[in-house]
């Protein structure tokens, strides 16, 4: 995996505003190798997941497989008359939040020349899982089914003077929401309490170069189009076009300077954007790399957003493209053991899409017409003795309304202003340890400023040890203080403590 | 629900706090075919909407549509008097049973009582404004096909103003021959989204109309008999309900920032103090009503209603909080209270329009 910081609209495409993870799939050795992990915890709570990896033909090949379930009954705890202080809390038992999932994954990669590669991947999964509904307002009968394929091929060839890349891949995602009605639930096989049925589905190409010019600059450009389709019970049915045009240079300078400018072109349907962005870094020192961005990026709505009703959120066919303005700045520190790594951002939004509670029991995705998001982050990574290694984090947050009117200069929802994390963990070939705490603060639960999601602090911590060869047992708890009043952005119940027991082991 | 006139003269006259005979804890509502339903193999549930009082009786408003929101059978009025809670029903349906559906608001006025019924969604028929006499049975004596989905309504000495729900606008019946009048007439909204007429009143002889969506709400002042604009105030979002309060200001309740607000109204201007938020966890504020210095409140998502006092010389003060139930953890059904009506002080009767039941709260201050 890997982490990329700043303004990536241009590099990585529509949405990728405050940067971008990378999920690069294992390659196999010139062995076959392979892992299995099986784990049971609290509120029946099961995973088995086995992968292999091993060479086939001129290439490779990789299988991955996994079983996920809860029942998902845990306690929780509510107040019935929330207004009085000192209210006292009830006991409730979630119900109607137990979920099973099923994924596979698989990838064949062929080397055609010493040169060129052909990668076929597929993913696939199945899930079934309760839509149990906020706290103050439970679903009982109301369940989703969703199923979900996906498959590409890139063909690629890379030298020493250049590269390029042409890709195609498809997707297809199907939604059936049982006993679900606008308001409340329904018995699932009565005549008044239809199925919903939805299904997604996309295409695209994609066409990518990239050349030397000379040995510090490189230049790439990508060209993709396809098409995307919606339809479903009471919806009917949608489709889209999509066209991009991408340019991008890697120039490195000297005195350690090095210039990312890139540009991108988005054409969806009937709208339209530039995602024009330019990045540098500077490697002062062995010590010190400061890198600073700026770009424009729009993100138009996706067709689930606007049409699609999935589990509890609500489709907005109103919606608009979001379009943002930002600059960042960030600085990475390496002295010896530690590494911190700071950053500041800022970015002004127009149509800024805000998911927000949609009463009775729904979240729905809303424009925002102008908004400021700004802030800071600052992470400090620390190996210590004892093989001890240290991790904290902080941000900081100020995401303000700027639509004139009543919420003018009100903080956005469902964005905390301070988040802290801090991770302990000790590692060697027999033992592993860790314990983190992580704690977020109140946030605006709407965009008034007049409704808040209190503050939460969670603590978790595990330890494993190696039993035998390549076996592990883990034990972890999680929410160790059992705090049964914790809910999520949207009001739904999260577990109390929750213990889980893991054995892995990795050939 | 303006009832503190007669009360309070009540108060003067016996020289102390006027208090209720004591209403039974809950009242139970007729089903299947007794709520009159077009299919009998698809009878509708109670779903109760408004309340009010006439005399001695209370009268709710019973929506008749069935789990799904599918309209079932006529719109009917429950009448009964809350020391004993047996239920006659007075049937608003007129011919075929489809005049009048989905019963919501209700009003009450000179001993009459006026009722909103909002339609039929699926098939848009049912839209009406109709008078009731409440005496003996309960009959219908007068009854508008309304061109639009009606909402909050407000009586005067010679119209019956109704709301759009799903517009920014009123329209006045003449009260003699209930014939349209004025209307539709444009309200002042909120620029950006949808527009709902909610909530409708009647203050000092003026017309008071709230018009809001989720961004905001405008509260509209108007002529009641022309339906001229006089004034604007803002109402907050999703401005569900409006009451006028015992001490002649305005009390509204909006949903979407879960605030109540209070209008003092002057010859030329409206102030608008927001006078109490409540708690982060109560949910969807939906009916408002005054007693005395009191206002009631109803959050059909928290499934609680509050007790609210206006007087205190800190500013309005909550003075309680009652919960009406939680969600049955059998059947997930959840009462989502809609409707208050203060019987006195100490108690009041709860409408809950999910799990079709109506509950008398005490008050424990």
């Amino acid at each position: 995996m890997v982490v990329n910081r700043g303004v990536l609209g241009a590099q990585f495409g529509a949405g990728a505003l405050g940067g971008a993870l990378e999920l690069l799939p294992r390659r196999a050795r010139e062995m076959a190798t392979g892992g299995v992990l099986l784990s049971t915890g609290s509120f029946g709570t099961f995973r088995a997941a086995l992968d292999g990896a091993a060479p086939a033909g001129a290439g490779s090949a990789v299988i991955g497989v996994q079983l996920d379930g809860t029942a998902g009954d845990f306690d929780y705890a509510r107040q019935a008359t929330p207004g009085l202080p000192d209210a006292p809390y009830y006991d409730y038992t979630r119900q109607n939040a137990d979920a099973k999932r099923a994924s596979v994954l698989a990838r064949l990669a062929q080397s055609l020349t010493p040169a060129t590669e052909l990668d076929f991947l597929t993913q696939a999964s199945i899930g079934d899982r309760g839509l149990p509904g906020p706290s103050s307002a439970i679903t009982l009968h109301s369940r989703e089914l969703d199923q979900s394929i996906l498959a590409g091929l890139r063909l690629r060839t890379a030298n020493d003077d250049g590269a390029w890349a042409l890709k195609a891949w498809t997707r297809f995602d199907r939604v059936e929401l049982q006993g679900v009605q606008p308001f409340g639930d329904c018995i699932d096989g009565t005549p008044d309490c239809p199925r919903i049925d939805q299904r997604a589905s996309d295409v695209r190409a994609e066409a990518e170069g990239r050349v030397a010019m000379g040995e510090a600059q490189w230049v790439s450009a990508t060209v993709s189009a396809g098409q995307e389709r919606v339809h479903g019970t009471n919806i009917g049915a949608y489709q889209r076009n999509l066209v991009s045009l991408a340019g991008r240079g890697d120039l490195t300078l000297p005195g350690g300077f090095a210039l990312h400018p890139a540009v991108r072109l988005d054409k969806v349907e009937s709208d339209a954007g530039a995602s024009p962005a330019l990045t540098a870094s500077w490697r002062a020192t062995q010590v010190l790399e400061l890198r600073t961005g700026w770009g424009l990026s729009f993100r138009p709505p996706t067709l689930n957003e606007l049409y699609l009703q999935s589990g509890g959120i609500a489709p907005n066919p109103d919606l608009r493209p979001e379009r943002a303005w930002s600059l960042d700045a960030g600085a990475t520190l390496r002295l010896g053991d530690t590494t911190i790594n700071g950053g500041l951002f800022w970015s002004q939004y127009r149509d800024l899409i805000v998911y927000e509670l949609f009463p009775p029991a729904k979240v729905k995705p809303f424009n925002v017409g102008s908004a400021r998001i700004a802030g800071a982050e600052l992470q400090a990574l620390v190996k210590l003795p004892f093989r001890l290694f240290a991790q904290a984090s902080y941000s900081w947050l100020n995401a303000v309304n700027l639509r004139p009117g009543d919420q003018q200069d009100n903080q956005l929802p469902y964005r905390p202003p301070h988040r802290l994390f801090a991770r302990v963990a000790r590692r060697d070939d027999r033992f592993d340890t860790w314990a983190e705490a992580s704690f977020t603060s109140a946030m605006p639960r709407n965009f008034f400023g007049s409704a808040y999601v209190p503050a939460q602090l969670v603590l978790n911590a595990g330890a494993g040890i190696r039993v035998a060869g390549p076996l592990w047992i883990h034990l972890e708890v999680r929410n160790l203080l059992d705090d049964q009043t914790l809910e999520d952005l949207f009001q739904y119940p999260l577990p109390g403590r929750s213990i889980a027991l893991i054995a892995r082991a990795r050939l | 629900m303006h009832r503190s006139i007669p009360v309070l003269l009540l108060l003067a006259a016996c020289g102390g706090p006027y208090r209720a005979p004591p209403a039974v804890p809950s009242v139970p509502l007729p089903s299947g075919d007794a709520l009159r339903p077009w299919d009998p193999a698809h009878p509708g549930l109670a779903r109760l909407l408004g309340i009010a009082q006439v005399g001695d009786r209370a009268y709710a408003a019973l929506g008749n549509y069935d789990a799904s929101f599918t309209a079932r059978g006529p719109g009917m009025l429950a009448s009964f008097v809350p020391s004993n809670g047996t239920i006659s029903l007075i049937n608003l349906g007129g011919t075929a049973d489809k005049e009048c559906i989905s019963a919501g608001w209700v009003r009450p006025d000179g001993g009459l009582l006026y009722v909103t019924c909002s339609g039929d969604f699926n098939t848009g028929g049912g839209n009406a404004v109709v008078e009731v006499n409440p005496a003996g049975q309960g009959t219908v004596t007068k009854r508008f096909e309304a061109p639009v989905s009606p909402a909050g309504l407000a009586i005067t000495s010679n119209r019956v103003w109704f709301g759009s729900a799903l517009s920014g606008a009123v329209y006045a019946l003449d009260r003699n021959t209930f014939a349209l009048a004025v209307g539709p007439i444009a309200l002042t909204c909120p620029a950006t989204s949808y527009q709902t007429t909610n909530d409708l009143a009647v203050v000092n002889g003026e017309l008071y109309a709230i018009c809001s969506n989720d961004v905001g709400g405008v509260l509209n002042r108007l002529d009641a008999t022309s339906g001229a604009l006089k004034g604007t105030a803002d109402s907050g979002p999703i401005a569900a309900a409006m009451t006028p309060t015992g001490d002649g200001r305005i009390a509204i309740v909006s949903a979407g920032d879960n605030r109540l607000r209070l209008v003092t109204i002057s010859q030329n201007q409206l102030v608008v103090q927001p006078a109490y938020t409540f708690s982060s966890q109560t949910a969807t504020l939906q009916g408002i009503s005054a007693l005395n210095q009191f206002v009631y409140t109803t959050a059909s998502d928290s499934n609680t209603v509050q007790k609210i006092d206006l007087s205190g010389s800190g500013g309005t003060r909550l003075v309680d909080e009652k919960s009406v139930g939680s969600c049955d953890q059998a059947t997930g059904i959840c009462p989502g209270p809609w409707n208050i009506l203060p019987l006195d002080d100490f108690q009041a009767l709860v409408t809950n329009q999910r799990s079709s039941t109506i509950v008398a709260v005490k008050w424990d201050h």
